[in-house]
């Protein structure tokens, strides 16, 4: 195992063509996954060496978040509080104060996907049996099924996918552009769409559109600490005229899942309401592979919906 | 491969050779000898091994010593030199320590937060302490700890 | 109707215990000048500032990494474990197996079942198997990859039911039908008395297996000295114990071990007993004559488990409104692999039961059973935890029915002070129906209880537990707590006792008492506990016995010290030593209000007179309890008392309990140390609510599912809400002025003091811990839940 530090971007390109490399961001994902011999003989790429991957900026087009920056950072970024306060809402619930300080924004987004069959030693895998994510042929928790289920995890992703986040990614073979809902795949194995050498370059926030608000909630068991069992960020814009809504969901499949509904009035009726958490149910797939159980999570997405579209005043108060 | 590593702890620099995956906690455990930060897990659930790194609270068995580089860490056995530092007395009085595993990174992740807001309420200190486990107290006994340093309500 | 002892060995070993009580360990003392106030825990400087070690902290040159090697098959044969190749590897310098150990070991010397490292059999995924001493980690780890293990793999048991299906496959060989141990009693006459009873409830519960996570994970160092001794240091609660069991199985004399108990990060119950690690580490170092650390991962300590059993329990409770209660209960216990204190536990799964209420007629059956996990333990509040629930739940049911106030109903129904229950367990001092009043008082229950709205509730519940108990596991006739001091002339007075301060704070209580019993100021007294060379034997920090047994020991002898100094300045002073005291480090003559002497003269004057200054004591228990096989598993010289009254409120999107107050009130019978009983307090309802809300040692084909403190969900301060503790004491003739344990009791009361709570909430019953959100939200979509108390439509 090595590691290295480049300086310049062009440095960082080279290491990143390395087979076994491996970005060391925060390191709060990367280094329990050494230490559960999840990652072999890597390469480890720190980005420690490159301030320009560290900044914020505000664009005409859109603000630029660099990949390095911290958690912590974004949460205490007053300008990105203010117009987007439901981002530092989501990322001041991710892990504790410790994961947040070293944490970034880049490692979030990479965050590898998580499953009670996955996230173990090397020793317990070899008691239980390896599945299709880490040394073994089939998944663990959908013997069947030919793919992996392990659980995108990331609450920041959810969140920047319902601002409509896009991501510049960058490899030795140039610059391209993706939206953050199909940066991610839903194959737990091999969940985000990045090419080999290629790094999140810059994340992309369009500046809020008129009539814009979000909210996040989080699944979890404990108020600290805990991944997702399910995350749903709630995005609304109204126009004047007419108002679209957007859901976005984590936790509950291996890639971020999305239900947008458009040219709504002001108010939804209730059978809209009941129309999007049906659409956000179907698409929902969770499995028997985190603390609490699919029926649980399923049920929260309803919840959740019910409890956002409240707080933003979607649904009007019945006549006295 | 070992790589070169220089690292700043305590107001004291330290050189030596490192493997690219010993955490910080190694380094500060096993090289220096500063076993204030503790090992409860390795994988960053505990927060035992609390340091302050630049100031910041960070759980030394999720960085890397290499990476530590450039930064200023502090360790428990920094606090108090001559004198007990103000948290550590309080923690003692207010009968905040039992068996006193998680108390160095209770105490720093502590610190963090007053030193950077000397007016924190109760659910300030809740927020601060959150990514540090205790399984003696209850937690009561640390929060009245804490909050008998805390300045009193923010005015203006 | 008891009946009569059916083991004569028993009866033998009750007859053989006829030690004199230690009569001048009670005091009529009630003015104190040290005990009952807070002085800092004279450990806490060393710990606040990092400079406190705990094993894993310990260096020593040129120590050797041990590491074991562990099963990853739940039960299965051992065709072959060959660590030849292992010792090949170039810094490896020795690698045993289990071939290498003749004895078994085990806490109770009856069911010594567990082999140092596995041989012949593996019973449990994560069962040692092999250990290694190598010069690095990594270097250990490749010796371990190397190590030739050939499995049989035998059908296992994940479960009770599995295991006593008739023709199971035996995890032992000496236990027909996987049974571990089983107990069945009756007493009164509990049929007749159900069928004259009022009013009956009764349910299945299910209580969850939790671990204790201490925030130190189990590690050793051992080294033989070059004088031929050896010497271990490690992460034990009963470092005694630990010394006895490696004088057997290492066939050393016993005075060529000395056993240091370093700083200890929590144990819970999970470092009380001997461990096969520890055997290793030591046998290791003797072969290899360099020392040898081991410190678990956190996995190897979820692995090594000894926690909370799982329990379903089936409990029938009948009101007699003359009588009490009649109670008829059956448990089934998931023991895991191995005996470890199961026997006890099993006894404990019932004896504590009919107390605490009056309870006549009292009908039990409990099995532990053998299954392939790892072994179930002690954890705090040993094996009464789990019936606690299920008697505290029921209870409140026959409130409802009756229409009886919970906090009425159980004054009335409280066995008193000065009782016995029907099982022969004696009580002396009770402080409960205090409890009820006080934590009723400071949870404002009466403006609250059936009175909120719906989803906001609070729940009582109450507990009991022993200080320590009569008939310790060893049955050896020496005292089971030993006390040294030592008398300075520099003024300073050392008490020496193997106590394990674990971190509840024994050390301050024994120097509170020393002080409070010398009179003098206790910043010239010190306790040295952690060394067994220097220290007289404790028997170690379990079933709460050391505030109560070793401060017995600890008055007993400062009372002798005391009698020696003043002695000699009362002949100094023409008087009698009656005429004379010592306070606030001075020697006060009571007729002559001139005359006195600082401490530190007399102390001088009295060694110039006698010669070195010192003094023991000791303390045995009293012979108490029933005469029936099984009754020397319960009585204790004194039990404490505890009610909790918790507050809450049900999350109706999510199921989710989200905390707001737990009050408990306990009785201690005297705070010796207040703030450190307020933090054993604290700590127990912490721990209580974990069990109740999240905490579960859940179990896959028998491996723990989830080995790691991310998906071991302990309750983090965002969770916890606001914990107070109230002290009441009801001094307690049998305890150190009047002392009682304050360490395990106020636990058990917070699960259903929770369970209770929901139901004021939502008017929904739980069964089974963890209270898990799914279930509690599956009720609140049925659309059964309600506000109990109001008519249905209301609420």
């Amino acid at each position: 195992m090595s590691y290295c530090q480049p300086t310049q971007l062009s440095d960082l390109l080279s290491c990143l063509a390395h087979p076994n490399a491996r970005i060391l961001a925060g390191g709060t994902d990367l280094i329990p996954h050494l230490q559960m011999g999840l990652v072999e003989d890597p390469l480890l790429v720190s980005l420690k060496g490159l301030p320009e991957l560290k900044r914020i900026e505000a664009k005409p087009e859109a603000i630029h978040i660099g990949p390095a920056v911290t958690l912590q950072t974004l949460i205490d970024h007053k300008p990105l509080r203010e117009i987007y306060p439901v981002i530092g809402q989501t990322l001041s619930q991710i892990g504790a104060l410790q994961h947040r300080q070293v944490g970034t924004i880049g490692g979030n987004l990479c965050l590898d996907t998580r499953c009670s069959w996955f996230n173990q030693s090397a020793f317990w895998r070899e008691s239980l049996g390896f599945c299709l994510k880490k040394g073994g042929d089939i998944c663990q928790v959908a013997p069947k099924s030919k793919r992996c289920h392990a659980v995108l995890s990331c609450d920041g992703a959810i969140a920047l996918a319902a601002c409509q986040a896009r991501l510049v990614l960058l490899s030795r073979a140039g610059k391209r552009e993706v939206s953050l809902m199909e940066f991610y795949r839903p194959n737990g194995m091999d969940h985000i769409d990045l090419r080999p050498g290629e790094f999140i370059y810059k994340i992309l926030l369009p500046h809020a559109p008129p009539g814009f608000q979000a909210t996040y909630f989080k699944g979890r068991a404990r108020q600290s600490f805990d991944f997702p069992l399910l995350g749903l960020a709630i995005a609304t814009q109204w126009d004047g005229a007419q108002r679209t809504l957007s859901f976005v969901l984590g936790g509950v499949e291996s890639c971020l899942l999305q239900v947008q509904m458009q040219n709504l009035d002001s108010f939804l009726t209730p059978e809209q309401v009941q129309s999007a958490i049906k659409s956000c149910q179907r698409l929902a797939r969770p499995m028997e592979n985190a603390f609490y159980g699919p029926s649980w999570r399923k049920k929260m997405i309803a919840s959740f919906i019910a409890q956002g579209l409240q707080q933003m005043n979607l649904i009007q108060e019945d006549a006295p | 491969m070992p790589n070169p590593c220089r690292l700043m702890v305590n107001g004291e620099i330290w050189e030596g050779l490192v493997d690219p995956f010993e955490t910080l906690l190694e380094v500060l455990r096993e090289r220096l000898d500063l076993t204030g930060a503790k090992q409860g897990c390795s994988q960053g659930e505990c927060g035992a091994c609390t340091v302050l790194v630049d100031g910041n609270p960070v759980m030394a068995c999720l960085m890397l010593a290499l990476e530590a580089q450039n930064t200023q860490i502090e360790t428990i056995e920094s606090l108090a030199t001559q004198e007990l530092h103000p948290l550590q007395i309080a923690f003692v009085e207010k009968g905040a320590v039992q068996c006193g595993f998680c108390t160095p990174g209770m105490v720093l992740s502590a610190k963090a937060l007053i030193d950077k807001n000397p007016h924190f309420q109760e659910q300030d200190v809740r927020a601060a302490l959150a990514g540090n486990h205790c399984r003696c107290t209850g937690y009561t006994k640390i929060i009245d700890a804490v909050m008998s340093l805390s300045t009193g309500a923010k005015h203006g | 109707m008891v009946k009569p002892p059916d083991d004569p060995r028993t009866l033998h070993y009750l007859n053989e215990r006829i030690i004199p009580r230690n009569q001048d360990c009670h005091s009529d003392k009630t003015a104190f000048s040290v005990v009952g106030k807070t002085y800092p825990k004279p450990d806490a400087y060393e710990k606040v500032t990092g400079k406190a070690r705990y094993t894993a902290d310990l260096k020593r040159p040129r120590c050797l990494v041990g590491k074991l090697l562990r099963s990853t098959h739940a039960h299965a044969r051992l065709v072959r474990v060959d660590v030849s190749k292992a010792l090949q590897i170039p810094g490896v310098f020795a690698c045993v197996s289990g071939s290498d150990f003749g004895e078994l070991i085990g806490i109770i010397p009856w069911t010594k079942d567990e082999p140092v490292l596995a041989k012949d059999v593996v019973r449990y995924i994560g069962e040692p198997i092999a250990a290694v001493a190598a010069t690095s980690e990594s270097v250990a780890q490749q010796a371990l990859a190397c190590i030739d293990v050939h499995y049989e793999p035998f059908t296992a048991h994940f479960s009770p039911e599995q295991a006593m299906v008739p023709d199971a496959v035996l995890i032992h060989s000496q236990a027909p039908g996987n049974a571990s141990k089983s107990v069945d009693w009756e007493f009164g006459e509990v049929d007749s008395a159900f069928a004259r009873s009022q009013v009956e409830v009764s349910g299945n519960f299910h209580f969850e297996a939790t671990t204790h996570a201490a925030l130190e994970t189990h590690a050793v160092l051992a080294e033989m000295g070059a004088d031929g001794r050896l010497c271990v240091w490690s992460s034990t609660q009963t470092p005694y114990y630990l010394h006895r069991e490696l004088a057997t199985v290492l066939g050393m004399p016993a005075h060529q071990i000395r056993v240091i108990r370093p700083h200890i990060g929590g144990g819970f119950g999970g470092k009380s007993e001997p461990f096969g690690h520890e055997i290793c580490a030591a046998y290791l170092a003797k072969q290899t004559g360099r020392p040898v650390k081991f410190v678990f991962s956190r996995e190897e300590t979820f692995l090594t488990h000894r926690g909370r059993h799982a329990m379903d329990m089936d409990l029938r409770i009948g009101y007699l409104p003359d009588e009490g209660l009649v109670m008829d209960y059956q448990a089934l216990l998931d023991g895991g692999a191995y005996s470890s204190y199961g026997m006890i536990t099993t006894y404990y799964a019932g004896t504590l039961n009919a107390g605490l209420y009056r309870v006549p007629h009292y009908r039990w059956k409990s099995q532990r059973v053998f299954t392939n996990k790892p072994p179930a333990g002690p954890k705090r509040g040993h094996g009464t935890v789990q019936p606690r629930f299920a008697i505290e739940c029921l209870v409140d049911q026959l409130c409802e029915k009756l229409g009886r106030d919970p906090i009425a109903f159980r004054r009335e129904l409280a066995l008193g002070p000065n009782t016995e229950t029907v099982n022969g367990l004696r009580i002396g001092s009770s402080g409960f129906v205090t409890c009820l009043e006080k934590s009723a008082d400071q949870s404002g229950w009466y403006q609250k209880f059936r009175k909120m709205p719906f989803g906001h509730g609070i729940g009582i519940a109450g507990s009991w537990y022993l200080s320590g108990t009569n008939y310790p596991i060893n049955p050896e006739s020496n005292p089971q707590s030993n006390v040294q001091i030592k008398a300075d002339r520099s003024g300073l007075i050392t008490l020496f006792c193997g106590a394990a301060d674990i971190g509840q704070g024994s050390d301050a209580m024994l120097r509170h008492l020393l002080a409070e019993e010398l009179g003098v100021d206790p910043n010239r007294c010190k306790v040295e506990s952690q060394d067994s060379d220097i220290c007289p034997v404790d028997l170690g920090s379990y079933s709460s016995r050391v505030t109560l047994m070793a401060g017995n020991a600890a008055i007993s002898a400062a009372r002798h010290l005391k009698n020696q100094i003043l002695q000699v300045i009362a002949q100094d002073w023409h008087s009698s030593t009656k005429q004379l005291m010592i306070a606030d480090d001075r020697v006060f003559h009571l007729d002559r209000p001139e005359q006195s002497m600082s401490f530190v003269t007399a102390l001088n004057r009295a060694e110039s007179v006698l010669g070195a200054l010192g003094s023991t004591g000791s303390y045995n228990s009293p012979n108490r309890g029933g005469l029936y096989r099984g009754a020397l598993v319960g009585p204790s010289p004194a039990y404490s008392f505890t009610v909790h009254i918790a507050e809450l409120e049900v999350d109706l999107n999510s199921g989710q309990i989200k905390m707001k107050r737990i009050v408990a009130a306990h009785d201690c019978g005297r705070a010796i140390h207040p703030q450190l009983v307020e933090g054993q307090i604290e700590g127990s309802v912490y721990m209580g609510m974990g069990e109740a809300l999240l905490e579960r040692y859940e179990t896959a084909k028998g491996l723990i599912s989830q080995p790691n403190l991310l998906e071991y969900k302990m309750p983090t301060i965002l969770d916890v809400g606001t914990i107070e503790s109230i002290i009441v004491e009801s001094p307690d003739p049998d305890g150190p002025y009047g002392a009682k344990e304050a360490g395990e009791g106020p636990l058990h009361a917070a699960i259903p003091a929770i369970a209770n709570a929901i139901y004021d909430a939502i008017g929904l019953r739980l069964y089974q811990t963890p209270f898990e959100p799914g279930q509690i939200l599956k009720a609140l979509e049925s659309g059964h839940c309600y506000k109990p108390g109001l008519p249905r439509e209301l609420s």
